[in-house]
């Protein structure tokens, strides 16, 4: 499903090289969630960036579903991230200017999806928002603005979702109820999840668990992520 | 519409002031320029339709040599030759003492000539009180029409004085023409006589100023050329439309530059808009980005809510525009008649041109405004869009490329100006890379600026101070584009205003020089840089018998029609002591007044520059013997007259022109002898009727400076203009910028700053943008008067002007950059502090 093979990024700050990873190698299948730990630094959110096509590693290639997308165009790594990829950040990131449905709508209409009104109710009602529909997001809690955005993010029924820390800006029990969420509608769907987090109370999601540490990836068993 | 065009749109309404400021700029920066045209399409629209209506269905005139056409010709072409479709005509301006001075045409016609040209003036067209006879028989009978009467308060057989050529005469209403729909414009003050009542009145004798035709083929046209007599021309009876034209041609330009440079501002303030619109959005443009909305997406996004603020600016500046042009006609007309012809702009008139221009600058100049910023967007990177922090360090490390490039634009726009060419589109674009280059220097100006006040203000207002300083370079990617904005304002007011002051201090310095003379002695008239009106030789016998007048001047001022253009010519009875007030380009001034003496011309600068004449050149002019070569002795600084002068000493022009008398005299008075005694004695010479305008040296000078102040009025209006353009700009960047730091000033809330500190900081912030943009403003501000004094003016007029930069022009430019800065800093502060620190806090 998903493939990084040899991939390594650095940074240059003022004459200091900053390598983030280093013939980073990770193989992923289909419908697996994978958690990715690691400290501030590490690269974790480096790495979503590489494997949406947001950013593009100096070297080695990111294949999702068999096409290297480090050999696309801008457009066409864009097009990929519309189409394949749906997109969880910490701070919830909804258009302002749309309501609910119509943050919801947009991914539809991107994709040119056609039966958006059926899709919207029924992801509203999984996500236990139906009645927030034509609200618009500032008068949203965190946790509901948290809600609509994985909403945002599995309507148009992506084969890869990727999460930056989507528990990171919520309290516990709101954080809670996201990682049962997230549990209840990207596994029931089947989708391949990798998340970015700093949060313990995840770790039950996840099929397998890698913790980034200087430029390296290493597996880790759940029972010992946070040692 | 789809999800990404209504979240762009319900952007702009959800941010009514940005959005509504933003509009009205563009609306203001189209009302500028469409309100301009407007008035001088109207003013030449009322010009052309007097003129046209006044021609009647003419093809041809016949115009004579400088005393006017002898009746006799007219009437050897119509009995002599056979010619059916011709009619002699005299044309005058009066003017009516007791309605305030009111201006009227004075039209001499023959009734029975007229059908085949002007129908309205046939005897079918006309009622008259007494009958064909008396009209035609009494002295002084005039015709008009209804609305004239009624507005003169008069009535068929009363009598009315006016003023023609500086003698009051009476003239006898005995009829009126007929008014219909056709020939309502025409009819607009005019006064119809007999042709022998207009000779009389105007006192031409036998004379007729042109003779109407219809020729209906070239061999005709050809024919007739060959039998008039030398000094007299057959011509097309547009030819006066299209001169008319001609000479407000550069008078135009300059009004037009006026509002290019309104427009210029305007445009970067659109510009400035949709950057700051694009800068604010980052992070939701980053979101859009990450979940696969493509950068043309986000290019299409921004140029859709360009064209939205385009389209309702444009309908909004055509509705501003009606009305500023009704303010701005008054002032126009008021110069024209002051500088070029007479003419009396009642409608308002609009062309499709004016309309497509309209529309062109408000919606397409929007759009192109907005490509670049809208490429910016489409090229924000998702990941580096939700660091702030990287936005700023990313400015802060394109600053010196930024310096260079704005340095290397500024470079291009002064190679493009130096260009040799009298294009006048030409320097409009090199103005733009100098604006945009200078711009470009904006963030090392508030680097520099912040690394001074920084320890100034935390010494004064401690750390609030400091604060308030440090964060104009934490957002440098906003500061900068308002700063740029206010500065490019601020400079466009000093630009025009030491342009003005440099050129009325040249036209003083050069007034006093040539106007050395104590009494001048003139016929009053209807145009005030023009002297139509002439006084008899005799006056000037008069003059000299007086025993305190020392020495005397005399002028006689001619205008002559060849080529399609019309040349001012000058005939010079100098004194010596009057020499000096003439400074020459180039050539020594002896040699030049010896040629003079003895024949040759001497030209001022705009005529020699429109002319391409230069010292030794040959010219050639109309004169009553028909063409002849005048050789030209040299170019003298003169700023009476944007059409240019040819002067040629007096006795010289009299051996090729007929004209007599003088268009004016100047008096040196005696030493010690008051000058009011002498001018009371010339004003007391039996003068025949004649009135005399017998003015003091000062009274001159104050006038000249009166008609200078005129005819910038116009100017003023329009730079007053710009900086409401400008403000509302300003006001715009600097709302949107401190309204955007909610958060920020949520925290500093929540810190415990108090809601007086937090306004203090937002106005010690905005003051240091101010006084950065007035620092900004000052170079680029003197820059731009450069551009304006040596290249656009010269282009224009071809005036060599004293360049002058008066302090208080400086010192206005920085208040101004500051007041505006601190008000448009006063409401968002306000609301800072009276906003929750909760609630701003929550909002993300």
């Amino acid at each position: 499903m998903l493939e990084l093979i040899n991939v390594s990024k650095n940074y240059i700050e003022g004459n200091t090289k900053h390598t983030v990873l280093n013939d980073f190698e990770l193989r992923i299948n289909e419908g697996e969630i994978i958690i990715l730990l690691g400290k501030s630094g590490s690269g974790k959110s480096t790495l979503l960036n590489i494997i949406s096509g947001i950013d593009i590693p100096d070297s080695g290639s990111v294949k999702i579903a068999g096409t290297d997308i480090t050999k696309l165009t801008e457009k066409e790594r864009t097009l990929v991230r519309r189409h394949k990829i749906g997109f969880i950040f910490q701070f919830f990131n909804l258009i302002p200017t749309l309501t609910v449905r119509e943050n919801l709508q947009l991914p539809l209409e991107l994709n040119n999806d056609t039966d958006q009104e059926e899709r919207i109710n029924s992801i509203l009602k999984e996500v236990g928002l139906p009645e927030r529909a034509n609200t618009y997001p500032d008068k949203l809690s965190g946790g509901e603005q948290q809600r609509i955005a994985i909403a945002r993010a599995l309507i148009h029924e992506p084969d890869i979702i990727l999460a930056d820390e989507p528990t990171g800006n919520l309290d516990y029990e709101t954080g809670i109820q996201i990682v049962d969420l997230l549990d209840r509608v990207v596994k029931q769907k089947g989708k391949t999840m990798i998340m970015v987090t700093h949060s313990k109370d995840v770790i039950g999601l996840a099929d397998r668990i890698f913790s980034l540490k200087e430029d390296k990836v290493a597996e880790t068993k759940k029972e010992s992520a946070f040692e | 519409m789809n999800s990404l065009a209504r979240s762009s749109l319900r952007y702009l309404f959800r941010h009514p002031w940005q959005f509504g400021l933003s509009v009205l700029g563009i609306a203001m920066g189209v009302a500028i320029v469409v309100s301009i045209d407007i008035a001088n399409y109207s003013s030449a629209t009322a010009f052309n339709l007097s003129m046209d209506a006044v021609a009647g269905k003419s093809t041809h005139q016949i115009t004579g040599t400088s005393e006017g056409i002898p009746d006799s010709l007219y009437t050897n072409l119509r009995i002599g030759k056979g010619l059916r479709n011709i009619a002699p005509v005299i044309e005058s301006y009066v003017s009516i003492p007791d309605t305030g001075r009111e201006v009227f045409k004075l039209l001499g016609v023959d009734i029975f000539a007229e059908k085949p040209f002007r129908d309205y003036l046939s005897q079918t067209g006309i009622s008259l009180e007494g009958g064909l006879k008396d009209f035609l028989t009494r002295p002084n009978s005039a015709l008009l029409s209804e609305e004239s009467i009624v507005k003169l308060k008069k009535k068929t057989g009363d009598t009315l004085s006016v003023l023609i050529n500086g003698k009051m005469k009476t003239l006898y209403l005995a009829g009126l023409i007929n008014e219909t729909s056709d020939n309502k414009s025409a009819l607009e003050n005019l006064f119809i006589t007999d042709i022998a009542s207009a000779q009389e009145l105007t006192e031409k004798g036998n004379k007729i100023d042109y003779i109407d035709l219809i020729l209906s083929n070239e061999s005709d046209e050809q024919s007739l050329k060959s039998i008039l007599p030398e000094g007299f021309v057959l011509q097309k009876s547009g030819s006066r439309s299209e001169t008319a034209e001609q000479m407000m041609d550069a008078f135009n330009i300059n009004l037009t530059s006026l509002s290019l440079l309104a427009l210029i501002v305007g445009l970067f303030l659109i510009y400035n808009t949709m950057t700051f619109s694009v800068v604010q959005r980052k992070v939701l443009i980053g979101t859009l980005r990450s979940i696969g909305v493509t950068s043309n997406e986000i290019t299409g996004m921004i140029i859709l809510e360009a064209l939205v603020m385009g389209i309702i600016g444009t309908i909004a500046g055509f509705v501003f525009a009606y009305f500023i042009s009704k303010i701005l006609i008054v002032f126009l007309s008021q110069t024209i008649n002051d500088l070029y012809f007479v003419v009396s702009v009642r409608e308002i008139y609009i062309s499709p041109e004016i309309i497509l221009k309209g529309i062109g600058l408000g919606v397409f100049a929007t759009l192109i405004s907005a490509v670049y910023p809208a490429r910016e967007a489409s090229k924000i990177n998702p990941r580096s869009a939700m660091i702030r922090s990287e936005q700023e360090s990313s400015v802060l490390k394109k600053v010196p490329r930024m310096t260079i490039t704005g340095i290397a634009i500024m470079v291009s726009g002064a190679i493009i100006l130096f260009i040799p060419s009298k294009n006048i589109w030409l320097s409009y674009i090199g103005i733009l890379p100098v604006i945009i280059g200078f711009s470009l220097t904006t963030p090392l100006m508030i680097i520099i600026v912040e690394k001074v006040f920084s320890p100034v203000y935390k010494k004064l207002f401690g750390i609030t101070g400091k604060m308030a300083s440090g964060s104009i370079l934490q957002n440098i990617s906003r500061t900068y584009i308002a700063i740029a904005a206010l500065a490019l304002a601020v400079a466009a007011t000093v630009g025009v205003g030491i342009m003005i002051s440099s050129f009325r201090s040249t036209v003083i310095n050069w007034l006093e020089a040539r106007l050395n003379a104590d009494i001048f002695v003139s016929a009053p008239s209807l145009i005030s840089r023009r002297n139509d009106a002439v006084l008899p030789e005799e006056l000037l016998d008069k003059i000299k018998m007086i025993d305190e007048v020392e020495d005397y001047n005399y002028y006689r001022e001619l205008i002559l029609n060849q080529e399609g253009k019309e040349y001012h010519l000058i005939a010079s009875g100098l004194s010596k002591r009057s020499y000096p007030g003439f400074k020459f380009k180039e050539g020594d001034p002896d040699e030049i007044w010896n040629k003079f003496e003895a024949g040759d011309v001497i030209l001022s600068e705009p005529f020699a520059f429109r002319n391409d004449l230069s010292a030794g050149s040959v010219l050639k002019l109309k004169t009553d013997n028909g063409m002849k070569d005048f050789n030209v002795a040299g170019i003298y600084y003169d700023y009476a007259s944007d059409q240019g002068l040819v002067t040629i000493q007096y006795d010289q022009f009299r051996k090729h022109w007929n004209a007599k008398g003088y268009s004016g005299i100047a008096v040196f008075v005696k030493d010690g002898i008051p000058v009011s005694s002498v001018k009371d004695k010339i004003q007391s010479l039996e003068t025949n009727g004649q009135q005399l305008l017998v003015r003091t040296y000062k009274y001159i000078l104050d006038s000249s400076i009166e008609v200078f102040d005129r005819t910038f009025l116009i100017a003023k209006v329009l730079q007053i203009l710009s900086v409401i353009v400008a403000f509302i700009g300003i006001l715009s960047s600097l709302m949107s910028l401190q309204l955007e730091r909610r958060r920020e000033l949520g925290i500093l809330r929540a810190n415990g700053l108090l809601p007086s500190q937090l306004f203090k900081i937002v106005n010690l912030q905005t003051f240091l943008m101010g006084l950065t943009a007035g620092i900004l403003a000052l170079p680029l501000g003197c820059i731009l008067a450069t551009i304006l004094v040596y290249i656009i003016n010269k282009r224009s007029f071809g005036w060599t002007m004293q360049f002058e930069i008066m302090p208080s022009i400086l010192i206005e430019a920085m208040i101004l950059s500051i007041v505006a800065a601190l008000l448009a800093g006063i409401y968002p502060g306000y609301k800072m502090s009276k906003t929750s620190p909760a609630n701003a806090l929550r909002e993300e």
